[in-house]
C-alpha cells in the first residue's frame, strides 16, 4: 500500500475510533460494558428425597423431595472474551457483592475484570445468599459482632480507623459494608462446597480460580478435584493449608488460637504444583505475637503459614509466589484488597502476573 | 483511496451493528443494600474478647439490589421483587436456560433494578432469630405455582418437561432467614425509590402486597405491575368485600382494610395485574386451581373498587386474551417474550416508556 494512504486511512480510522470511545462514555466518565451474554444457574448440590407417596391433597411432607446444597452463580461474558473466565469466590459471611461494587460506591473486581475483557462468575457457596436451601437444619440469630469484624478484617482497631487505611471513613461506606454480609444457613462443609465448585469447573471449562478468605482452603482442594482449575489467585487465605503427609509443620501459635496445617495424601498434593498459584495479602498484619488483639494477630499467622506452604509447593516442583503487598510499596490494605481505595493498583498487580503466567490471552 | 476509506468505514460499522445486536450494552451496573435497621447491645467493646455481644452493633433488615442501566436508558427503570420463597433468580435465567426479564427488558431499553427482600438471599441479615428445616416441600410447590397436579404437568404448560429444567427451578428457592414482615419490607423497597427516583415497581406473587404499600408510601412509585398477587388485597374503609370461600392453601381469602386516604394513592398510578392459566373458573376442590381462583376474584373486586375510585387498574387474566398454559412464573414460562411484549405494549399505552 502507498505510504500516504495508508496514513490517511490510520488517521480516519483514529478519528472514528476516538469519537466513538467519546459518544460511548457516560456521566462517570467510564465505557459502557459491552456484555456478550449474561445470566445465573445453580450447580452441584444433592437431593433429599422423603419416603412414602406424595399426597396431594394433605401435602405432607411424605414423598416429597428437597434439592439444596447448590451453589448460585451469577455470569457475565464480554464481547471477545479471553481464553479463561475468572471465578471469583467469596470469605466467611460473604457472597457474590464481595466482587460487586465497592462499601463506597467503586467498581470491584467483578467490573475491572470484566473491562479487562474476562468472562466473571461471581458464586454464592452452598448454605449462604441465593444458595440457602440448606440439607442441615439451621438457626440463625441477630447476634452483634461488627465491631469483631471491624477488627478482624483490619479496617483498624474499633472505634478507630488504622492510620492510612484504604478504607473510606464515611459512615455509609461502614454501612454498605456491615451489611455486605450475610449469615450461613447450616455448617460450612468443606466437601459440599469443594463438591459445587468441582461441578462449576465441569461446566465451565478451564478458569481461574480467585479466592478470598475462607474459600482459599477450599480453592486448593476445587483444584485437586477438578483440573479445569487453570490458576488460582488467593486473597489472604485463612485455613485450609494442605501439605503431604509427613510435611506437615507444626501449628502456627496466634492469640486467634493456633493456626493448623493439613495433611493430604502426596499424589493430591502433587496436583498443586501444576498450576500457578499466587497469594496476596495487605497491611496491618502484626509483625510480633500480639495477645491483646487476637482478630489482627491471626493474619500473622496466616501470612507466616502462607509462606512455608509456598516452600513446601515449590520444593516439589510448584509455582506459588506469596505477596505482601506492603513489601511490594502498597500500603494500607485491609483484609479486603480487592475493593479497598486502591482496588485498581491491585487489579494492575494481578493483571501484571496473569500475564507473566500467560493467562490473559 | 477515497473508495478504499469508505470501505474500511463500512467495515467497521457492519462489525459494531453486529455486536450491538446481540450483546448487552451496560453503561453502568453494580450492587447495594437498601434500607434496614441497626441493634446495637449495652456495655463495651472488648478487643481481647471480640466474639462476646457487649457493645457491638447489627446491621440488619435491608434490602440487596443489583442493577443494570443500559446505554440511552429509557425514563422509568424497572425495579423487580420476587415472591414467596424466591429471590432476584426470579428475574434473571429461566429454568431451561433462556434469558429472564433481567436481559428482555435491558435489550428493551430500562434499567433494571432486582431485590432480595430483606431477610432473604443475599439480603440474610435479619434482625429476628429463625430456625430453618429441611423439609421436604417440592411437589407442593409444583402444584401450587401451577405446573401442574404432580407429577402430571398441564397438557398445555408453558412450562420445559425436561429434568434439568425443573431442578433449576426447585434449586432457586430461598427461605426466609426471619419472619416475613410487610412493613420491613415496604420500608426497604420505599428506601430504594428515594434512591433511585421515580419508577416502575413489579412484583411477583407475595411481593404483591409489599408492592402496593411502597405505592403508598412512595409516590415516585409510577406504575404497579404486578404478576399473580394472591394476598394483602387493600380496600378502604367500610367498603371490604366478603371473603372468597376457597380449598386452596389459607382457606379463606381476605381483603384488608385501610385508612381512604392510603387508598386513594392507589388510583393515582397507572396499575397492571396479570395471572397465567389452568385457574378454576368456578369452586372446586382442586386445591391449586381454586387457591388462584379466589386470588384472581379477588384481584376483580380490587380493580373495580379503585377504578370506582377514579383510577386505573387493569386486571389480564391471560388466556382470555388468547396466552394460554402460563405458570405462576409467566415471566420465565416458555412465552415469556410474549408475556413480556404484553407489558411493554402496556407500558407504552401508559406512555411509561
Amino acid at each position: 500500500m502507498n505510504r500516504k494512504i495508508k496514513n490517511y486511512v490510520m488517521a480516519l480510522s483514529l478519528v472514528v475510533l476516538s469519537s466513538t470511545i467519546l459518544l460511548a462514555q457516560n456521566s462517570t466518565g467510564k465505557k459502557p460494558l459491552m456484555i456478550e451474554q449474561q445470566g445465573s444457574f445453580s450447580v452441584g448440590g444433592t437431593v433429599i428425597t422423603n419416603p412414602g407417596k406424595y399426597d396431594p391433597v394433605n401435602r405432607t411432607p411424605d414423598g416429597q423431595t428437597f434439592h439444596g446444597d447448590h451453589a448460585y452463580v451469577f455470569y457475565q461474558k464480554p464481547v471477545d472474551a479471553k481464553r479463561l473466565p475468572l471465578v471469583f469466590w467469596h470469605g466467611i459471611g460473604q457472597f457474590s457483592k464481595t466482587w460487586e461494587t465497592t462499601p463506597d460506591g467503586r467498581e470491584g473486581f467483578q467490573n475491572i475484570f470484566l473491562r479487562r475483557g474476562f468472562g466473571v462468575y461471581v458464586i454464592d457457596q452452598p448454605r449462604r445468599g441465593n444458595a440457602s436451601r440448606s440439607t442441615v437444619e439451621a438457626t440463625i440469630s441477630p447476634t452483634p459482632d461488627e465491631q469483631d469484624w471491624f477488627g478482624t478484617f483490619r479496617v483498624g482497631v474499633w472505634p478507630d480507623y488504622f492510620p492510612g487505611v484504604q478504607f473510606s471513613k464515611d459512615p455509609e461506606t461502614l454501612n454498605q459494608y456491615f451489611r455486605s454480609m450475610t449469615p450461613s444457613l447450616g455448617p460450612i462443609d468443606p466437601a459440599v462446597v469443594t463438591d459445587a465448585a468441582a461441578a462449576l469447573a465441569e461446566k465451565v471449562g478451564p478458569l481461574i480460580l480467585v479466592t478470598h478468605s475462607h474459600s482459599g482452603g477450599f480453592g486448593w482442594i476445587t483444584a485437586i478435584k477438578n483440573q479445569n482449575v487453570k490458576a488460582i489467585v488467593s486473597y489472604e487465605p485463612g485455613s485450609g493449608f494442605l501439605f503431604p503427609e509427613g510435611e506437615v509443620p507444626v501449628p502456627v501459635e496466634s492469640s486467634a488460637g493456633p493456626l493448623v496445617a493439613t495433611a493430604i495424601p502426596k499424589e493430591e498434593f502433587q496436583k498443586l504444583t501444576k498450576i500457578p498459584i499466587v497469594i496476596y495479602y495487605g497491611d496491618f498484619i502484626p509483625e510480633k505475637y500480639d495477645a491483646g488483639n487476637p482478630g489482627a494477630d491471626g493474619w500473622r499467622a496466616r501470612l507466616e503459614m502462607a509462606r512455608k506452604w509456598r516452600d513446601v509447593v515449590n520444593e516439589h516442583g510448584g509455582d506459588v509466589t506469596v505477596v505482601h503487598l506492603p513489601e511490594i510499596g502498597i500500603k494500607g490494605n485491609t483484609h479486603f484488597p480487592f475493593s479497598d481505595l486502591n482496588n485498581i493498583e491491585v487489579a494492575d498487580v494481578m493483571s501484571k502476573w496473569l500475564a507473566e503466567k500467560e493467562l490473559d490471552n | 483511496m477515497i473508495t478504499f476509506a469508505m470501505s474500511a468505514c463500512t467495515n467497521t460499522e457492519n462489525t459494531e451493528t453486529q455486536t450491538n445486536g446481540n450483546s448487552l450494552v451496560i453503561k453502568e451496573q453494580g450492587s447495594f443494600a437498601v434500607g434496614g435497621t441497626k441493634l446495637s447491645a449495652q456495655g463495651n467493646f472488648d478487643l481481647a474478647n471480640p466474639l462476646k455481644p457487649d457493645g457491638q452493633t447489627f446491621h440488619g433488615d435491608h434490602a440487596y439490589v443489583f442493577y443494570q442501566v443500559p446505554a440511552k436508558a429509557r425514563k422509568y427503570p424497572l425495579a423487580f421483587l420476587h415472591g414467596a420463597g424466591q429471590s432476584k433468580k426470579t428475574w434473571e435465567t429461566t429454568p431451561d436456560g433462556r434469558e429472564g426479564f433481567q436481559n428482555i427488558f435491558l435489550r428493551k431499553g430500562f434499567g433494571v433494578y432486582l431485590l432480595d427482600q430483606p431477610r432473604r438471599g443475599e439480603a440474610g441479615r435479619s434482625t429476628v432469630e429463625e430456625t430453618i428445616k429441611a423439609t421436604p416441600d417440592e411437589q407442593f410447590w409444583f402444584t401450587q405455582f401451577r405446573i401442574g397436579n404432580y407429577p402430571d404437568y398441564f397438557p398445555n404448560v408453558q412450562f420445559p418437561k425436561d429434568k434439568a429444567s425443573l431442578e433449576q427451578f426447585f434449586r432457586q428457592m430461598t427461605p426466609n432467614t426471619g419472619a416475613f414482615d410487610t412493613n420491613v419490607i415496604t420500608d426497604a423497597v420505599s428506601q430504594l425509590f428515594d434512591k433511585i427516583g421515580k419508577g416502575i415497581l413489579v412484583t411477583h406473587s407475595q411481593g404483591g402486597g409489599p408492592g402496593w404499600f411502597t405505592a403508598i408510601k412512595n409516590d415516585k412509585v409510577k406504575a404497579v405491575v404486578a404478576y399473580e398477587p394472591y394476598s394483602s388485597f387493600v380496600f378502604p374503609q367500610g367498603e371490604l368485600p366478603e371473603p372468597i370461600q376457597s380449598t386452596g392453601l389459607f382457606g379463606a381469602l381476605n381483603g384488608v382494610e385501610i385508612p381512604l386516604s392510603d387508598f386513594e394513592r392507589l388510583t393515582k398510578i397507572p396499575i397492571v395485574v396479570y395471572y397465567g392459566d389452568n385457574i378454576a373458573k368456578e369452586p372446586t376442590d382442586v386445591w391449586n386451581k381454586d387457591h388462584w381462583r379466589s386470588g384472581l376474584e379477588m384481584a376483580r373486586l380490587w380493580a373495580e373498587t379503585i377504578n370506582k375510585h377514579g383510577g386505573d387498574a387493569t386486571v389480564v387474566h391471560l388466556p382470555e386474551i388468547g396466552i394460554n398454559g402460563n405458570t405462576h412464573f409467566p415471566f420465565s414460562d416458555l412465552n415469556n417474550i410474549e408475556v413480556a411484549d404484553l407489558l411493554a405494549k402496556w407500558l407504552k399505552e401508559k406512555g411509561l416508556d
